[in-house]
């Protein structure tokens, strides 16, 4: 594939579903450094991996199967908070802050969805937009059964937080 | 609020997502990006060519002057330390390439889960500790002889015979040198390994095993 080529792709993908990187940057990473740290990796895997996609799964599917790998392994990266390496100006600018005020039961989501384990955290992430089991299933890797219990768990540990709040 | 609630709620980024991106600043970063990997696989596979041209250049150089030295009567030996010294830099670089494609091949098995991605990054640290481990001193040997080829060829274009008493001692000195040398590079991946490689693989272990939790 030529540079030309896939700098089109990537664009396109990149305009049509960036909001699914910032779900998965949002669920990952807390710090606003952390933030654009993880966004960078993203975009960087995705702009890298345009030429492996087949076609065997929607664009979404794929980005999101990305950018929660790249998440999850920057996780468990050392020295993920010292990016000093990078010229400032990337690492402060590439994502840049909403003015729109936030809904705060999407923050109140992002909060519960935090507490969550790594694989937890990515299986949420894909029900609450939808996906459906056997889909999760083939993101993360596990059975679907698996993913049922995963879920379940999920569900029940949102219900009791808000039923503890609604409480207090 | 059920689950339906929490999915419409969640949605409802997408009319007005968090963050906007700076494109200018996302297409320069790719390029350097993109200029970095393309430098690295260049960097990589001239250092390699580089490496076995010198190495063969080197030995072609010694039989030459060894063969063209009308003083010295030549043994069967003489002719065949620097045949051995280009066979084991030619073997080794061979083995390095026949290794990574190896690897290739085991890597590209994996498909693009969240498992299959942990699984390839634990074949790539078991490659890493393989390289910088056990098998280092097998992987070195080529190498060494090469390298103890091309000290013995030295001494037989200056007319020395092995027989000469007085080469037994930068015999034995050179011999002392290759395994100081070779021990400290053991010593030092070990320390890499056990300091960076392991503990990244029991984070992923560890991450295998919360994926098959329930």
């Amino acid at each position: 594939m030529r540079d030309s080529e896939r700098d089109r792709i990537f664009a396109d993908w990149l305009a049509s579903h960036k909001g699914i990187l910032f779900k998965v940057v949002h669920a990952y990473a807390f710090e606003h450094a952390d933030r654009q740290d993880l966004f960078q990796e993203i975009v960087i895997q995705i702009w890298h991996s345009v030429d492996a996609f087949r076609g065997d799964s929607s664009v979404p599917t794929w980005m999101y199967r990305v950018a929660l790998n790249t998440a999850i392994a920057w996780t468990r990266k050392e020295n993920r908070h010292q990016r000093g390496k990078q010229p400032l100006e990337i690492v402060a600018g590439l994502l840049t802050t909403s003015s729109e005020a936030r809904d705060p039961r999407v923050e109140w989501l992002y909060q519960q969805i935090a507490q969550l384990t790594d694989v937890d955290r990515s299986v949420a992430l894909l029900l609450l937009d939808g996906f459906s089991y056997k889909e999760i299933a083939a993101i993360v890797g596990i059975t679907e059964s698996n993913v049922g219990v995963k879920i379940n768990r999920i569900k029940s540990a949102l219900a009791g937080k808000r039923a503890e709040e609604e409480r207090t | 609020m059920n689950l339906d609630d929490l999915m419409e709620v969640w949605r409802s980024q997408d009319a007005s997502p968090l963050h906007g991106v700076n494109e200018a600043l996302l297409r320069l970063e790719l390029r350097q990006e993109h200029e970095k990997f393309q430098r690295t696989r260049r960097g990589w596979r001239w250092f390699v060519y580089l490496l076995t041209a010198v190495a063969v250049a080197s030995m072609a150089r010694r039989l030459f002057i060894m063969v063209n030295r009308g003083d010295n009567v030549l043994s069967g030996w003489d002719y065949a330390i620097p045949v051995v010294g280009v066979a084991a830099a030619l073997l080794w670089v061979r083995m390095i390439y026949m290794k990574q494609r190896a690897q290739a091949v085991r890597e590209q098995r994996f498909g693009d889960s969240l498992r299959d991605q942990i699984n390839r990054q634990l074949t790539q640290l078991e490659y890493e500790s393989m390289i910088r481990l056990a098998p280092l001193l097998g992987f070195l040997l080529l190498p060494i002889v090469q390298s103890f080829t091309i000290i013995l060829a030295s001494w037989r274009m200056n007319g020395r015979s092995f027989s000469d008493p007085s080469l037994s001692y930068p015999i034995v000195f050179n011999i002392g040198w290759i395994i100081i040398c070779v021990g400290g590079i053991l010593w030092f991946t070990r320390r890499v390994v056990q300091r960076k490689t392991l503990p990244r693989k029991r984070r992923l272990e560890a991450l295998l095993k919360e994926l098959d939790g329930q």
